[in-house]
């Protein structure tokens, strides 16, 4: 069911003698077609916001002493952020394989400032390359093993 | 509303960053830190005080726990506030974009504050 979008963005900046029709959303708005997986991608926004407020609440208990830091990763351990942590690792692989790896060939300029863009192709394998990486690197260093 | 037109260009720069570092590194921290640490698979000392803080308080680790807060933290705030004009149009914006830029302004000062005090 089609509904009314933003008049304003169809509003011209004179009145003109063309006659336009009403501006109105797409019938397949937004849940059909790929305006599902668009509006899930703009829904993960609200895991970023938590995802960084959580990890500032850690790092000002770093910073507060040994006792706090304890008590935060202990209640990390609480079935509910067990849950809800399953669920955001899952929002955040698809957002970061939509983003790297199906987005970034589109969202790049022909030129970026004085140099030319990789071919499309190589997009790809280039920021899953950078991906797996960029999460070995991270991986290893959080587990332990390295430094 | 103005003054939100005029920096909206850098809040597209954090928003870009804040996807390329919540890409790159909040898959890796959410399974190790947030799922396999309080299942007890990674080693206690691994994510112990002496440990962590040793590794934040660096310069490279303060910058990335910075930008690990701060960039995806615009990030949200711009996905989110384009994400509800998506969903019900412009009229709650001229709230709704000063209110999530200005939480992200707060807390990103706020998250400075924390590192520094590492």
């Amino acid at each position: 069911m089609a509904r009314m979008a933003n008049p304003e963005a169809m509003q011209p900046s004179t009145p003109g003698s063309t006659r336009t029709a009403p501006a109105a959303m797409p019938d397949q708005f937004p849940t059909g077609g790929r305006y599902l997986s668009y509006m899930l991608f703009g829904a993960t926004s609200i895991f970023y916001l938590l995802a960084s407020l959580l990890i500032l609440h850690m790092v000002w208990a770093l910073g507060t002493g040994a006792e706090a830091w304890e008590r935060v990763m202990a209640s990390f351990a609480n079935p509910v952020y067990l849950a809800y942590h399953v669920l955001a690792f899952v929002v955040f692989t698809w957002a970061g394989w939509r983003f790297l790896i199906k987005l970034s060939a589109k969202a790049n300029p022909p030129k970026i400032g004085p140099l030319r863009r990789p071919p499309l192709a190589a997009f790809p394998p280039m920021m899953g390359g950078l991906w797996v990486g960029a999460t070995a690197l991270a991986v290893i260093v959080l587990w332990g093993i390295f430094p | 509303m103005k003054l939100v037109a005029r920096i909206e260009p850098g809040i597209w720069a954090l928003f870009g960053a804040g996807f390329m570092v919540g890409s790159l590194l909040l898959p890796a921290w959410i399974f190790v830190v947030w799922i396999a640490a309080p299942l007890g698979w990674v080693p206690a000392e691994a994510l112990g005080y002496e440990r962590a803080h040793a590794l934040a308080a660096g310069p490279i680790g303060r910058l990335l726990l910075l930008a690990l807060i701060v960039l995806p933290l615009w990030n949200g705030a711009n996905h989110l506030r384009h994400w509800l004009i998506d969903l019900g149009g412009y009229a709650r914006d001229g709230v709704m974009a000063p209110l999530l830029y200005a939480s992200a302004a707060v807390f990103s000062v706020v998250a400075i504050a924390a590192v520094v005090r590492l």
